[in-house]
């Protein structure tokens, strides 16, 4: 056998040896996604390709109704409890990523393995996505990520889990790092699901006109008006109230509810915030400490 | 490619059988309900599918269409609207349900490109997201137990609804929403003022 030939089937055997550890998420008729098993009673997949919240894994020889423990809106990380019967893969550590490193993305659709040879594009420090999640690493790939490899297992040379693959902006195949898999996966094995930051305001974007703008020296025409306060939430604690306009948070302007919400899932549980907001004509700050949102 | 004529009334499925006729189409098969089109659309292998009706009566053909990634042709009676959040991620004509033989054939040939269309009409605002429909109080409480991570036979148990019951007002919310996940529904849901942040 010539060295080409070599080279091919390790690459074959390698996806084979770690197959056994991604499943099929089936969400719905006809639509599907990866997942990567994580212990005997836990499969994380991606958030996003979860609509319902129950589904159905299919190994490659049976399948088990599913259950989404807990959806992390922030990470695109989805917990399902469900006892596959298999193993778990090696983890490995996503900081021995490097650019140009060829990696596999192994997922299943129907039975079938699939896989996908790729050169990490890019890797770089811990980020923050755009729901306000805390991602360790940055690990990007080139190209479009397939739909049924949503959520597949990213694994380095050795077969060694280092990343689940995700599609990013644009549907561009992002990585999540393992290491963010475990903080997720820690906190729901801690709970038994995922708590949530919450202030307990409803806002909506209002637009000011030039006249305001300047006399609220905002640098933009927009700016957020409290529409509704939950009882008994932290905003009402702290004295929030209907038509408060939001001004910044934590002496950052504030120009979008959707930037609100980032901050606050950023934010943990316990956390205090500033508010500053214009209430009659005067300026009020307020200190607000993020609770979790009720469940019931 | 085989049509698929799916409407939920007799009347709906003669009209539409009829329209289909005039514009040079022909239906493989008449359905009533959307999994008996769910069904068909697994049988057919090549197939497209052309409903009619109104609005709500349409709108679970169309999604169930789209999650089979098959081209969907509504012709529809007053107002679209609610189709509009739909639409995204598919091959979807919405037409008025007067729409001529000529604009069928038209928007049949655009959907099979993989096309959107949305016939443009005095009463309609074409511009997707425009007007966003407002969720209604029973939505908002149930888009409130997926954002704190509840399942849906809890937020039942909580709002003393069956799991199914909260399942169709959830995909309501989805499609006025325009989302197709749990997560994307909260994180629009809280930008809109819907639920609280």
């Amino acid at each position: 056998m010539n060295a080409l030939q070599s080279w091919a089937q390790e690459r074959a055997d390698l996806v084979a040896r770690v197959a056994s550890s991604v499943v099929c998420v089936q969400t719905g008729p006809g639509r599907s996604l990866s997942g990567i098993v994580w212990d005997e009673q836990t499969v994380v997949t991606a958030a996003e390709g979860l609509s319902g919240d129950r589904a159905l894994v299919h190994t490659r020889q049976d399948r088990f109704e599913a259950e989404v423990a807990a959806l992390d809106l922030t990470t695109d990380v989805g917990v399902l409890r469900v006892r596959s019967g298999q193993s778990a893969p090696a983890r490995g550590d996503s900081g021995s990523l490097r650019a140009g490193q060829p990696v596999v993305l192994v997922g299943q659709d129907a039975g079938d393995t699939l896989a996908q040879w790729a050169d990490v594009q890019r890797v770089g420090p811990a980020w923050r996505s755009r729901r306000g999640g805390q991602l360790a690493r940055t690990i990007r790939f080139s190209f479009r990520l397939d739909a049924a490899l949503e959520g597949s297992a990213v694994f380095d040379a050795s077969g060694a889990l280092c990343a689940m693959a995700v599609p990013g902006a644009r549907g561009r195949a992002i990585a999540i790092a393992v290491e963010t898999l475990e903080a997720v996966t820690a906190r729901v094995a801690q709970f038994g699901y995922l708590p949530q930051p919450y202030l307990g305001v409803r806002l909506q974007p209002v637009w000011l006109d030039e006249v305001q703008r300047k006399e609220l020296e905002r640098e933009r025409d927009t700016a957020v008006i409290v529409t509704g306060v939950d009882a008994r939430s932290p905003a009402q604690d702290a004295g929030l109230a209907f038509g408060d306009l939001l001004l910044s948070l934590d002496n950052r302007p504030v120009y979008s509810a959707g930037a609100v919400a980032r901050e606050i899932a950023a934010t943990g549980i316990g956390a205090v915030v500033q508010l500053e907001v214009r209430r009659g004509g005067t300026k009020k700050g307020f200190s607000v400490t993020v609770g979790e949102r009720p469940r019931g | 490619m085989k049509a698929i004529a799916a409407a939920a009334t007799a009347p709906l499925r003669q009209e539409l059988a009829l329209r289909l006729q005039a514009a040079g189409f022909e239906a493989a098969q008449l359905v009533e309900d959307p999994q008996a089109l769910h069904e068909a659309l697994a049988q057919e292998a090549r197939s497209w599918v052309v409903t009619a009706g109104p609005s709500n009566l349409v709108r679970p053909f169309v999604r169930t269409a789209l999650q089979a990634r098959v081209p969907v042709l509504a012709l529809i009676e007053g107002d679209p609207a609610a189709l509009r959040g739909m639409l995204q991620g598919g091959a979807a004509a919405v037409l008025d349900l007067r729409a001529s033989a000529e604009a069928i054939r038209a928007s049949s040939a655009a959907i099979h490109a993989g096309l959107v269309v949305w016939q443009p009409s005095a009463e309609l605002d074409p511009s997707p997201g425009a007007k966003p429909a407002p969720l209604s109080p029973r939505e908002r409480e149930v888009l409130a137990g997926v954002a704190a991570g509840l399942s849906n036979k809890l937020i039942g148990r909580q709002l003393a609804l069956s799991p199914n019951t909260v399942k169709f007002h959830l995909q309501e919310a989805f499609d006025k929403l325009g989302v197709a996940s749990r997560a994307e529904a909260v994180a629009v849901a809280m930008r809109r003022g819907e639920l609280s942040i």
